[in-house]
């Protein structure tokens, strides 16, 4: 009987030792992976969400080639790449850091300043300055001027972080269903044409072609016959609802796609120095709407034409509420307000069932399986990595329908249309949205920092920034141009993401500040809580839904009001 | 001679022991160190950090009351405090006025081994024994897609989803909760009612009582300590309970639906590190005022309950 009592006790006590032991386990590398003793290890931690690992999986093959004759320690000659894949977003890991054993890690959601506060980065100031190996630029010049100074941090002006990829939210666009309907836009007006009426590269004058200029102005570029404008969009959503397609969808049960993408759209029409504001507080000319004078609203199913007054403030740190006084908020506002109350919408998109994977494949599926489809839905509102979320989908509509593979159809993403036609040919401000990060652990070994700067240094070449393309058919948040034979391996997604973000006059804003205010309100002021309206109002979606006499003006007002009685 | 064999029997006994206290020793530390980090450091460190800031230097230093300023601020300034509160209190009265009654009464359904009975114990137990993620998720289809697509087979009529529509979506969502919630208390008040006396039962029914007669006055009695405990940990927490919001909306559900406890944890998960004294000054008013009612109720519940002493 003891000796049973004894076995129990000693089983109990492995339980445990276990239960503790296995916490060590959790977001392990590779467990096919052992390590190789004649080789220096390089441990490496990659947020798996949206853009998944297959991009690391090549630049670490790459990486392990090119430092096959790296002399480490103790004799070891070649590196190998010990790959940790989690969902663990910056929030967790910089919880976990004390205790965090790799040595290079890619995550997202990143508040810059709390990472760097907490010493758990390690200086990375001489890398990014000295020129790549084989290029001429160093990865500072890789990245844009506002980007380069919000990354300096103290007095001394360290640079601790690298920014990742590109995270963008916006509209897809069918273009396989834009040509099966006709309903690119011609110069006459009419919404009667195709992609191939397109007028060819380098035509100035668009005589080649029957299309529109779109809303870089310029003919024979990839928006040729896309709304440039919003009465143009709206126009096209008209048109779609003629022609028995459901304009646009989202998914019902993340109304916050929507939030997103209504920051996208806004940031552009603030342009770069008014979706900068947002995050510096400082704007010595910064054009708000004038409270004092009416605002004439949109009415559903009439021309788009909201009208509002303007004034100019200078915005500091202590009025930085007023940044929620731009038009761009009340424009975008308005743009939901009238596909909501058109019900220019996709009917899932307020199913409180429909997934983001759902919506996704519902809008794949819908122009192929008609039978399953009363309606192809021709917009959908996601970021641009939902394409890696669907490969399954993709796969499985190819093998069912044929010719339906990601590489195949014919998705873009769109250009933000422009509030009016002033703004025609000024550019897109694209506003990264998910804070991704690379940097190096401060407590990786001495003898290990060198390989991991090395690490660190590849995944920001040209050569891996455009494989990283190639492969998520999704951009780096980083200016570096893709080769005519890039483009032959990419979707037709992925080449319009790349149109939009190397376009010459297309500028990225990143969410950064270094002021004490924003620090303070980095955590409220993300791209989804900025629509909140009220205690109980969060979604401007849901908003309009409830009732078809509310209105944009109302809730800018009341957004205005809520942020600046919080400020 | 005796002296020498006591003497033999102390010093086995002194080994013996310490044998046992290394034993004991190596068998607590485990849970030891852990509740020295995760419950004392813990809660040291929320308290502390109820009366600091972050400052941009990376460190956090003392405010005096300037987060307890802030709580009262948000109480009376935007107002989501109120709104978690109306909701968590919603909540309360949901689990304890209708949860706790029907989940007693099945209990009992189940220890009388009644029709089909193993079927509604399966039934019931059901969400706690599948993940929560992938049971809001079947739910959130069935109440979206299957119930308006039988509503309209049978009546005729198309209505929107229940939880799609935003006048249903809360009672949907309690109703979840409610059901969700029956499986751990049903096992704990089955397995209190089947200690109950056999021989209690049987003098019960040949006095005559009903089923109905004995549930009163021989059940409840019985399962009296563990409904005691149920309600008494519901109350302290109150101020946690999330209405299942972040398993069906992760962090994005709409204000109207916001708990205390669902705004705590998602204000904790995407804080950074100049909010956490925030939510650790709100964390420790909302215990101050959990901690009276939590023990006022036990107290009242002892003394007042019935009794099968009594």
């Amino acid at each position: 009987m003891k000796a049973i009592k004894k076995l129990l006790v000693l089983m109990m006590a492995a339980v445990l030792s276990l239960s503790v032991f296995s916490f060590a386990g959790c977001g392990k590398t590779d467990p096919d992976k052992i390590v190789d003793k004649t080789k220096t290890q390089v441990y490496v931690y990659n947020f798996n969400g949206g853009f998944g690992s297959d991009w690391l999986d090549a630049a670490v093959r790459r990486f392990e080639e090119a430092y096959k004759d790296y002399e480490g320690l103790d004799g070891k000659v070649g590196v190998q790449v010990m790959v940790e894949k989690d969902k663990i977003t910056a929030t967790g890991v910089l919880a976990g850091m004390s205790g965090n054993k790799n040595y290079v890690l890619f995550t997202e959601g990143v508040n810059y300043f709390d990472f760097v506060t907490q010493g758990v980065c390690l200086d990375l100031t001489t890398m990014v300055n000295e020129t790549l190996p084989g290029e001429e630029r160093s990865i500072m010049d890789k990245l844009s001027p506002t980007m380069q100074e919000a990354l300096k941090y103290g007095e001394d002006e360290k640079v601790y972080m690298i920014p990742h990829y590109a995270g963008y939210n916006g509209i897809t666009l069918d273009i396989d269903l834009m040509d099966a309907k006709a309903m690119f836009l011609g110069k006459d007006g009419k919404f009667n044409y195709r992609e191939s009426d397109r007028a060819t590269a380098g035509d100035t004058t668009g005589a080649s072609g029957k299309l529109t200029a779109g809303q870089d102005g310029v003919f024979g570029t990839y928006d040729d016959g896309l709304p440039a404008t919003y009465d143009e969009f709206f126009d096209l959503v008209r048109t779609m609802k003629q022609r028995g397609v459901d304009p646009i969808g989202w998914s019902g049960h993340h109304q916050w796609y929507v939030q997103t993408m209504m920051m996208g759209m806004a940031a552009n029409a603030m342009g770069a120095a008014g979706a900068e504001a947002m995050y510096t507080f400082n704007n010595p000319t910064l054009e708000v709407v004038d409270m004092s004078k009416p605002i004439t609203d949109v009415v559903a199913g009439q021309e788009w034409n909201l009208q509002y007054s303007t004034q100019t403030i200078s915005l500091t740190e202590e009025t930085g509420y007023e940044v929620f006084r731009q038009p761009a908020f009340l424009t975008a506002l308005s743009f939901v307000d009238y596909i909501v109350d058109g019900g220019y919408y996709y009917s899932s998109s307020f199913n409180d069932g429909t997934q983001h994977t759902d919506i996704q494949n519902e809008f794949l599926q819908s122009r192929l399986d008609q039978d399953g489809f009363e309606k192809p839905v021709g917009m959908l509102v996601e970021g641009c990595w939902w394409q890696q979320e669907a490969a399954q989908t993709f796969k499985d509509l190819d093998d069912l329908f044929g010719d339906a593979g990601r590489d195949v159809r014919k998705l873009r993403f769109l250009p933000f249309p422009h509030v009016n036609e002033s703004k025609i040919g000024s550019g897109q401000v694209l506003l990264e949205a998910n804070n991704c990060y690379g940097f190096i652990n401060s407590k990786t070994p001495e003898e290990y920092q060198e390989i991991s700067l090395a690490f660190l240094q590849f995944i920001n070449t040209d050569v891996s920034l455009r494989e990283f393309t190639r492969i998520t058919n999704t951009t780096k948040a980083m200016n570096y141009t893709m080769t005519e034979e890039d483009y032959e391996e990419m979707s037709y997604f992925g080449r319009s993401l790349m149109e939009i973000q190397s376009a010459p006059n297309t500028t990225i804003v990143y969410p950064m500040g270094t002021s004490d205010t924003f620090i303070a309100k980095k955590s409220a002021m993300n791209n989804q809580d900025m629509w909140t309206m009220s205690t109980t109002v969060k979604a401007p979606t849901q908003y309009f839904k409830g009732a078809s006499s509310r209105t944009a003006s109302e809730y800018f007002k009341a957004l205005y009001n809520n942020w600046k009685g919080s400020w | 001679m005796n002296n020498v064999i006591t003497h033999k029997k102390r010093s086995g006994l002194r080994q013996r022991d310490i044998k046992n206290w290394i034993f004991i020793g190596i068998m607590s530390a485990i849970p030891l160190i852990q509740f020295a980090i995760f419950y004392i450091y813990v809660n040291f460190n929320t308290i502390l950090l109820s009366f600091q800031s972050y400052t941009d230097s990376g460190k956090y230093v003392f405010n005096q009351f300037a987060n307890f300023k802030k709580v009262w601020q948000e109480v009376a300034g935007t107002g989501v405090l109120l709104v978690g509160l109306k909701n968590s209190a919603i909540l309360y009265a949901v689990g304890t006025f209708i949860g706790t009654p029907l989940t007693l009464i099945f209990s009992y359904y189940i220890y009388k081994k009644r029709p089909f009975h193993k079927t509604f114990k399966i039934m019931l137990f059901l969400p706690s024994i599948i993940s929560s993620l992938v049971m809001t998720l079947v739910f959130l289809y069935f109440a979206n897609y299957g119930i308006p697509a039988y509503w309209e087979k049978i009546f005729g009529k198309e209505i929107e989803g229940l939880t799609t529509s935003l006048k249903t979506r809360m009672p949907t969502i309690l109703f979840y909760c409610v059901w969700a919630g029956f499986g751990t208390g049903m096992l704990m008040y089955s397995g209190a009612m089947n200690n109950i006396s056999e021989s209690m039962v049987e003098a019960c029914h040949l006095d005559g009582a009903s089923n109905i007669q004995e549930f009163w006055y021989v059940t409840m009695p019985g399962v009296f300590p563990t409904l005691t405990t149920f309600l008494t940990t519901s109350i302290a927490a109150f101020f946690t309970a999330d209405m299942m919001l972040f398993a069906f909306y992760g962090d994005s559900a709409e204000g109207f639906l916001w708990t205390i406890g669902y705004y705590l944890f998602c204000g904790t998960k995407k804080a950074t590190l100049s909010d956490y004294p925030y939510y650790a000054c709100l964390g420790l008013i909302l215990t101050l005022i959990a901690m009276p009612f939590t023990f006022g109720l036990r107290k009242l519940l002892f003394r007042f309950g019935p009794s099968t002493e009594r």
